[in-house]
């Protein structure tokens, strides 16, 4: 797994810093092809880098293979649409001995295993360097080349970063850098592995990484990258960055989004949809191509009847699992759950499959969900619009009589839950999807449930 | 007679009591009734905290001389698990540091825990972070050996990381969303978590007062840390030193 060391005007290995050729070390270096890349590499010495040299050509095979591919990387990113990274030249610099980028092979020994830091910026755009692993010896890495495609990729979109905005939130600089390894190889193991620590956290804010040192999470946020992505193009990414010249955050992926005709409302619940196709889940919700090699994402508790008290985090999900012995079926709340989009999905053999109840609160109530086959469902709740704080609620989902603890009570009365009528029994038509409609809270993913027709919301109303 | 000569080849910590007996200082309760924690709902995101589970980090305390030396397993599971798991709740007593079996989040409305920690993150009972007025006094530049007593005038600080719309407050580590705690400058980062050997002074919320400082964040594998600004060892297993002061 990469572990991004971050640091600012960095000095260059050759010079000093924490991670650095020594006196013992031979430096030699190699250019790619293209000109584009030059490689900077220990022959003998602390850092001596692989030496094997299996075409025999007289250079090393593993700086050759770096400079492969961190060429082939920079095309890539040129053909998307991608400004280059900032050249030295542009900085009236030049160091390394040429004007091309340069990568450093030095031995990280286990701490980290890649880094991109910089010389000089100009605003908020800089130039920079490229440190990696010397040999990855006793990394994880299945091949030395699955390490080179990784750090690669992965770092050297830091650089492409660092020609729009140098230092972006680490959430968005560690996910679009991660997003970036399945643009160069879509069998990356490390994105899907970050991939699946995000679904291990999927009720976490998406702007909203844990304290401390960048962790897993951050870097998983590669999924929704790829989600966006793979639904729009690479050009909402590209967009991302470009957006990035003048804001930031959550600001810049809401100018993405414009970008694209889309918003968070309209892209964020299909995100949390495409999350519960992945891995075990997956084979009838649309989901991504490698679904398959993800996990189905965490769970918040999984029961008979669900009775909890949860906070829906804005750009977040909570996914449950209801254990329905069959029959009729139930939803209160007491609390004011405006935002929140809540869904309930069949589950056959393991495999999830279309909503069968979807519903857009805005007030408390119970709802009759209708009566269901015995099995498992998966509940999923989320809030998908940018917000300061989330909206908590307690609810209840079950049979008639796993609700009553969630049953909205009239101030002043005696709790008497008999004392509220059925709106349907009034003659009002199911709101539930209209709801949504009306407060423009919601747009594609809620329309099929009008036509489904699954639900009669049960809306309790005050005695006067 | 073999009990009274073990305690007299082997003196115990300082405790509450022996204070109390030996120097007879006024110790008066700081606060009494917890105070309700805002900014809950930003916390509970940006410090992973939960609701469903309790640590399950181990505390010990043993005795050497005069001080007690508590380990804390504060690694929340790993790198990689540490948000998933729940902190660690310690409370400072005569018995030495007691591990407080409670949830992340019952633990913002009680009183009945001193310190909290995961990973390098040390959090008191106190402002942002707990519902308590335990407060911390970094005596920086001072070695905790040559700490006797408390001075005149000291003031404790209490956890101050968000600001009044709830945005976190960052330390100066560098490392993204680290808030600045109070027991903050007991670790640097020049690549590692490098401990500086500040003593600090802890006010509990009855008034006494320990003095305190983090031995260790990697176990025995502090020095490697230490010396050459990185290692490979697995962060988050405390070794506090302390002994009641007042």
């Amino acid at each position: 797994m990469i572990v991004l060391l971050s640091l600012a005007m960095a000095q260059r290995p050759d010079q000093g810093g924490i991670y650095s050729f020594d006196s013992t070390d031979q430096l030699e270096s190699l250019d790619g092809s293209m000109g584009m890349v030059r490689v900077t590499y220990s022959v003998a010495g602390t850092n001596q880098t692989l030496l094997e040299d299996e075409d025999s050509n007289g250079l090393p095979d593993f700086p050759e293979q770096v400079a492969f591919h961190a060429e082939a990387v920079l095309a890539m990113y040129a053909d998307m649409g991608f400004r280059s990274p900032i050249s030295e030249a542009d900085m009236g610099i030049e160091l390394g001995g040429s004007p091309a980028f340069d990568f450093y092979l030095v031995d990280f020994a286990g701490t980290a295993d890649g880094q991109f830091a910089t010389d000089r910026c100009n605003g908020q755009v800089c130039s920079g360097f490229m440190i990696m692993e010397n040999d990855f010896k006793s990394y994880g890495y299945a091949t030395k080349e699955e390490g080179i495609k990784t750090l690669t990729s992965h770092e050297l979109f830091h650089a492409v970063q660092a020609a729009y905005r140098n230092g972006q939130e680490s959430w968005m600089s560690e996910g679009t850098a991660t997003w970036s390894e399945y643009q160069y190889d879509n069998g990356n193991r490390d994105f899907f592995s970050l991939c699946t620590a995000y679904l291990a956290d999927p009720g976490r804010s998406l702007n909203k990484p844990p304290a401390g040192s960048v962790s897993s999470w951050s870097y998983g946020t590669a999924l929704f990258w790829t989600f966006l992505s793979e639904r729009h193009g690479a050009d909402v990414i590209v967009a991302l960055q470009e957006a990035e010249d003048t804001l930031d955050g959550l600001d810049a992926v809401e100018a993405a989004l414009t970008s694209v005709g889309s918003s968070w409302e309209e892209d964020w619940p299909l995100f949390v949809r495409w999350n519960l196709g992945a891995g075990s889940n997956g084979g009838v919700l649309e989901s991504y191509p490698f679904a398959s090699r993800l996990i189905a994402p965490a769970e918040v508790d999984h029961a008979p009847a669900l009775v909890d008290s949860n906070r829906f985090y804005p750009l977040a999900a909570s996914y449950y699992t209801l254990e329905h012995p069959g029959g009729m079926l139930f939803f209160a709340t007491p609390d004011d759950p405006t935002g929140i989009q809540l869904s309930l999905f069949p589950v056959d053999n393991g495999v999830v499959g279309e909503p069968v109840w979807e519903l857009v609160p805005t007030e408390a109530g119970r709802w009759t969900i209708g009566d269901l086959a015995a099995g498992d469902y998966k509940f999923v709740g989320t809030y998908p619009q940018r917000a300061d704080e989330s909206v908590k609620i307690d609810f209840c989902l079950g049979a008639e009589a796993d609700i009553t603890g969630c049953l909205p009570v009239d101030p002043g009365d005696s709790g008497d839950s008999g004392d509220t009528e059925d709106s349907g029994k009034e003659g009002q038509a199911p709101t539930c999807g209209c709801a949504a409609q009306s407060n423009g809270a919601s747009t594609g993913v809620f329309l099929g449930l009008l036509s489904l027709g699954l639900t009669v919301r049960d809306s309790r109303r005050r005695r006067r | 007679m073999l009990p009274l000569l073990l305690l007299l080849a082997c003196p115990t910590p300082e405790t509450k009591e022996s204070v109390k007996e030996s120097e007879a200082p006024v110790v008066t309760a700081v606060c009494t009734e917890p105070a309700e924690v805002s900014c809950q709902d930003a916390m509970i995101l940006d410090l992973s905290l939960h609701d469903d589970k309790v640590s399950e980090g181990a505390v010990a305390t043993t005795t050497e001389g005069e001080d007690f030396v508590t380990t804390v397993d504060g690694s929340g599971g790993g790198y990689d698990k540490y948000t998933r798991n729940a902190w660690v709740y310690l409370k400072f007593t005569d018995q030495g540091a007691q591990k407080v079996e409670i949830d992340d989040e019952s633990a913002l409305e009680s009183m009945d825990w001193d310190m909290s920690m995961r990973r390098y993150i040390i959090r008191l009972n106190s402002g942002s972070s707990g519902p308590s007025c335990v407060g911390a006094a970094a005596l920086i530049g001072q070695d905790y050996s040559s700490v006797a007593a408390v001075p005149d005038g000291i003031s404790y600080v209490p956890d101050d990381y968000y600001t009044d719309d709830c945005t976190l407050i960052n330390d100066s580590s560098g490392l993204p969303g680290s808030p600045q705690v109070a027991m903050g400058p007991w670790w640097e980062y020049p690549g590692c978590v490098k401990t500086t050997g500040t003593p600090f002074l802890i006010q509990q919320a009855d008034g006494h007062v320990i003095k305190l400082v983090v031995e260790s964040y990697y176990g025995a594998d502090q020095a490697e840390c230490n010396n050459s600004g990185s290692t490979q060892a697995s962060g988050g297993f405390y070794i506090l030193r302390w002994r009641f002061l007042q």
